[in-house]
């Protein structure tokens, strides 16, 4: 006997469930800002529940979530960066201690000197154990590219510890 | 040093900590996110959809007899706008001045509206003709600080896509005058207020009001000597334009050697024998009129280039990435080591340590050197 299909409402929850941290800490790689991280996982969820009805959910969704991030935070680097802008800081996201807030803040000064596939290389295979191809699969590059990337933000580090 | 972890340690510990304190945060009715406004990407692409299903609001506009003045005002609850053309009928070789202006009527005293290169853009129709200028702009975040119920004015820029078919619109060299003329015709002028409230992601008002004039052959309609306006009379308090340096810019150079610049994406290669269909003047004459983010000072060099930017695209669903600028020829107009840089927030920065100070910035802009669009312009700390 099967177990009938759950319900797109009953997958989207369940997804939403299992999947906020790879998603949330994607997002974070790539932005290392924590409100920003937030905006981006929550778009890619929220773009998910859009899609719920027609989406196949016999496939895992996180890659659709994790490449659906990525565009996100492509477009908000980029439209943020571009042209000159004055816009005030957004709130960070409710429920951050402010000792997690503070630690943040000095780490997110380390790891700013890293390009986005960089940090992600690097704190992606540490963080959830993924392998270079799927951090490939995610950022849209090759294996070798993110082992590349993985590299020089290796000797990045090193460099700026010293 | 003794006693400081690993960063990526470090990372791994916090990122879940973080995801822990966060979660996804479900809409009441599952179809809008209410915490903080959903994402840019999003919005941007609501204005698309809500700008191409605006009609003309029903505005209360005054129609004058000629000589004019025409103007047209709708308001919602926060903000009016008002359009005046000084004239209704010009000929050909009459400048046309149409004036934007912006007013804040909401409850508070102040308001800080958030928007693309400018508060106001501007467009022009041509009534029961295929004629058009306007579109696409960039959608920068700006901001400017408005004071209830004084208005600030924005003047008429262009802003489009050159084309060589004078049928359908208007050639490269009416884009460079920074004199709006139009050829005989009736015409609407339009202008459109899409700005936000509370941030770039904030409360959005999106009002629109048209003029439409005419123009003719023969001898111009005077000019009113006190015109006659129904709306308030615009009190210039605040442009939300900068005033940019009219000084000569620095001859033209070319790339000669591939260089990254400090956004590590974008790299600048030489142009080889590519020839630009505009020249530099009218690259930088857009730092002038306002069309391009620029810097309120002369530029550092006006370089030909070819440019790529990794991080600049579209991905289609299946998740395969373009670039939108691959070795596209380019008029890179730079800034360096400036004091005008307007950085943004953006979430945590790092804890002060000393006094602040002024931080040095370079900044690129970047002209399309076959179309004379504007690009955008990136900044980054001085290299």
């Amino acid at each position: 006997m099967t177990a009938p299909n759950p319900s797109p409402d009953d997958a989207f929850q369940r997804a939403a469930e299992e999947l906020w941290t790879p998603v949330f800490r994607f997002a974070l790689a790539l932005t290392n800002d924590l409100s920003d991280a937030d905006d981006v996982a929550q778009e890619a969820f929220l773009r998910l529940w859009r899609r719920r009805e027609s989406i196949d959910w016999s496939r895992p969704a996180l890659g659709w979530l994790l490449i659906t991030a990525r565009r996100i935070a492509m477009d908000r680097f980029r439209r943020l960066a571009r042209d000159l802008r004055l816009r005030a800081a957004p709130p960070l996201p409710a429920g951050l201690d402010a000792t997690t807030v503070e630690r943040f803040v000095d780490l997110r000064v380390q790891l700013v000197a890293l390009t986005p596939t960089e940090r992600t290389a690097i704190l992606m295979s540490t963080a959830q154990g993924w392998s270079n191809e799927e951090i490939g699969s995610a950022l849209g590059i090759s294996a070798g590219a993110v082992r590349a990337a993985a590299s020089r933000g290796r000797a990045k580090l090193t460099e700026g510890s010293r | 040093m003794i006693g400081r972890r690993d960063p990526v340690d470090e990372w791994r510990d916090l990122s879940a900590r973080a995801a822990q304190a966060t979660g996804y945060r479900p809409a009441k009715d599952g179809s809008e996110r209410s915490s903080r406004g959903v994402g840019f990407g999003v919005v941007a692409a609501a204005i698309v959809v809500v700008l191409a299903g605006l009609a003309l609001r029903p505005a209360a506009t005054v129609t004058s007899s000629n000589p004019g003045p025409v103007v047209a005002s709708a308001a919602d609850a926060e903000f009016r706008l008002t359009l005046t053309t000084p004239k209704g009928t010009y000929t050909p070789q009459d400048a046309i001045e149409p004036v934007a202006s912006i007013t804040y009527v909401g409850p508070d005293q102040t308001a800080t509206i958030f928007h693309a290169t400018k508060p106001a853009q501007f467009r022009i129709e041509e009534v029961d003709g295929p004629r058009a200028m306007g579109g696409g702009t960039a959608q920068p975040c700006l901001s400017t600080a408005l004071v209830r119920g004084t208005p600030i004015d924005v003047a008429f820029g262009k802003g489009g896509s050159p084309t060589d078919d004078p049928s359908r619109g208007f050639d490269l060299a009416w884009y460079e005058d920074p004199v709006l003329r139009l050829p005989q015709g009736t015409w609407r002028i339009v202008a459109s207020l899409d700005v936000t409230l509370g941030g770039c992601s904030g409360e959005r008002h999106a009002l629109e009001v048209g003029n439409v004039i005419r123009v003719v052959s023969g001898v111009p309609a005077p000019t009113p000597s006190v015109p006659t306006l129904s709306a308030p009379q615009p009190t210039p308090l605040a442009t939300p334009t900068p005033t940019y340096p009219v000084s000569s810019p620095p001859a033209a150079t070319v790339v000669k050697t591939t260089r990254t610049l400090g956004d590590p994406h974008i790299t600048l290669y030489p142009p080889g024998n590519a020839v630009p269909s505009i020249s530099s003047d009218a690259a930088y004459k857009l730092c002038l009129n306002g069309v391009a983010g620029c810097l309120p000072q002369p530029p550092t060099a006006i370089e030909l280039a070819l440019v790529t930017d990794t991080a600049f695209g579209t991905t289609s669903s299946a998740g395969v990435d373009t670039l939108t600028l691959k070795k596209t020829l380019v008029w890179a107009i730079s800034w360096i080591g400036s004091s005008q840089c307007s950085f943004a927030g953006g979430g945590v920065g790092p804890r002060p340590t000393a006094p602040p100070v002024q931080p040095l910035c370079d900044a690129v802009a970047l002209v399309n050197a076959r179309t004379g669009d504007f690009i955008y312009t990136v900044q980054y700390a001085h290299q």
